[in-house]
């Protein structure tokens, strides 16, 4: 009986349990890579007891909405408006502009910026948009490819957004009087 | 010795499974998920527009005229009120067209002011900050009218004063256009008001009329008649002078006669036009003349 105790924690010493990791590692990699495929092969199933495991969530919510300046643009005048977006989930966020939609092209929107930014404090508001140094997303509101706010959100954590929209200094006149009368912001948060 | 359980193997088996589906999924280089997440905000904004009225430019109609004994005209002075209607804030800037060439426009002294007030109804001197060029070569606006807010308006004086005598441009005219500009910083967006235009004309003494021939007591002289310029009795302040067409003096009637006897050698060709002007006494303002022409044959001259 001693004997047979003896060998079973020879198996299971530390060494071995190395030695089996880095056999069966390598044997699933070469598998995976060979095949070329899928996960979907992966059929097989350990039984794992004595543990629990909960996953978590990625959760950006918009926790007030968008209020843009009610002042109609001109040529060079840029306007403000602020939101707040709140990482609701498990796990910090890196925040960026995903897309800008509802924009029809006219003489008005192809001459519009369109700029966001994440303030630095949570408690800021439209009133301090104006003098954030940069807006690390910045696109003509007809061609608003996706990019980087430069932010990284810690779970449970709010941020003031502050959104900008600037007239052209040299947008033409035919340009008066036209709006972008409901465009949606999408910002995106990815685990970093 | 410590002992060794089968819960411990258990455990160290679920371990390295764990272990390895991580190594083997971090070391293939296959795509690893990531989580994310987004939320979208709305939001709308709009272009402001241009436009601008001024009112009261034709009230810049006038005729520069004698007043009491002052070889000039009086200065006329008149209320431009000036609104921005528009969404946008504007800068403004006048031009005056329909000038070119025009000789009196440099004989009309153009003056402006803004006032928060009604404008004085004649020149009692303009307001500080005023500008001063002549129609010919604008001055720019005073500061005060330089620029308005979306929804503001502002009062300019435009005060206007002919700055030769009266005689020194009889009977000219100008009808300028006034056109206020305003325009969003240094854009292509403007607006002007629909153009105001407006005539000045400088007095001259109106023609006698009724002019009238008839044969003198020979066949040497016809007597002209005629009748006074309307404002103006057989005594007032108007005499006459009958000239030949190169201006030259061939008689003068002082004190209000209107009958005047020309003979055969008053008249150089054959047949001779003359004219007979009305001169205000005054301030000599005299008027183009109504003409007449006279048969003459040897010294004998005949009415037409």
């Amino acid at each position: 009986m001693s004997a047979e105790r003896g060998a079973i924690q020879r198996m299971f010493s530390i060494r071995s349990i190395l030695k089996a990791l880095a056999a069966v590692s390598v044997a699933l990699f070469v598998g995976v890579v060979a095949t070329g495929g899928t996960y979907a092969l992966w059929n097989s199933s350990v039984k794992i007891g004595g543990g629990t495991v909960k996953a978590g969530a990625a959760t950006l919510v918009i926790s007030r909405a968008l209020t843009m300046s009610s002042t109609l643009l001109y040529p060079g005048l840029t306007t403000y408006g602020a939101s707040e977006v709140t990482n609701s989930g498990d796990v910090p966020l890196q925040l960026n502009l995903q897309s800008l939609t509802g924009v029809t092209s006219n003489g008005f929107t192809q001459n519009l910026t369109v700029s966001v930014a994440v303030a630095p404090s949570a408690s800021a508001s439209v009133a301090d948009c104006p003098a954030l140094s940069s807006y690390p997303w910045s696109r003509v509101a007809t061609a608003p490819t996706a990019g980087s706010l430069g932010t990284t959100l810690s779970a449970g954590a709010s941020a003031t957004l502050c959104v900008s929209t600037s007239l052209a200094s040299n947008a033409p006149a035919a340009a008066q009087g036209q709006s972008a009368p409901s465009f949606t912001l999408t910002v995106g948060g990815t685990q970093p | 010795m410590r002992s060794f359980s089968f819960q411990t193997m258990r455990t160290r088996l679920a371990v390295i499974a764990g272990l390895s589906v991580f190594l083997v999924l971090a070391g293939s280089g296959v795509a690893a998920a990531v989580w994310t997440s987004a939320a979208s905000v709305a939001g709308s904004v709009t272009a402001a527009t241009t436009s601008l009225t001024v009112g009261g430019a034709n009230a810049l109609d006038t005729q520069y005229a004698f007043a009491g004994d002052a070889s000039h005209s009086p200065t006329i002075v008149r209320t431009l009120v000036i609104k921005n209607t528009g969404t946008a804030p504007l800068g403004y800037t006048l031009s005056i067209s329909g000038i070119a060439g025009n000789t009196l426009a440099g004989s009309v002294t153009l003056t402006l002011w803004t006032s928060t007030g009604t404008c004085p109804s004649t020149g009692v001197g303009a307001g500080s900050g005023a500008t001063t060029g002549t129609l010919a070569s604008p001055p720019a606006l005073p500061s005060g009218a330089l620029s308005a807010a979306p929804g503001a308006s502002f009062t300019l004086c435009v005060s206007t004063a002919l700055n030769t005598t009266i005689v020194g441009s009889q009977g000219l005219t100008v009808t300028p256009t006034f056109t206020i500009t305003g325009t969003v910083g240094t854009s292509t967006w403007t607006a002007s008001a629909p153009d105001a235009t407006f005539t000045q004309t400088v007095y001259r003494m109106a023609n006698p009329t009724s002019l009238t021939c008839s044969p003198g007591k020979s066949d040497k002289t016809v007597t002209l008649s005629w009748t006074a310029p309307v404002g103006y009795g057989s005594t007032g302040n108007v005499s006459y002078q009958v000239v030949d067409t190169a201006g030259t003096l061939i008689q003068a009637q002082p004190g209000g006669q209107t009958t005047v006897s020309i003979g055969s050698k008053d008249v150089n060709s054959t047949p001779g036009t003359l004219f007979v002007q009305a001169k205000e006494d005054l301030y000599g303002s005299t008027s183009p003349g109504v003409s007449i022409t006279l048969g003459q044959q040897g010294n004998k001259i005949f009415c037409p």
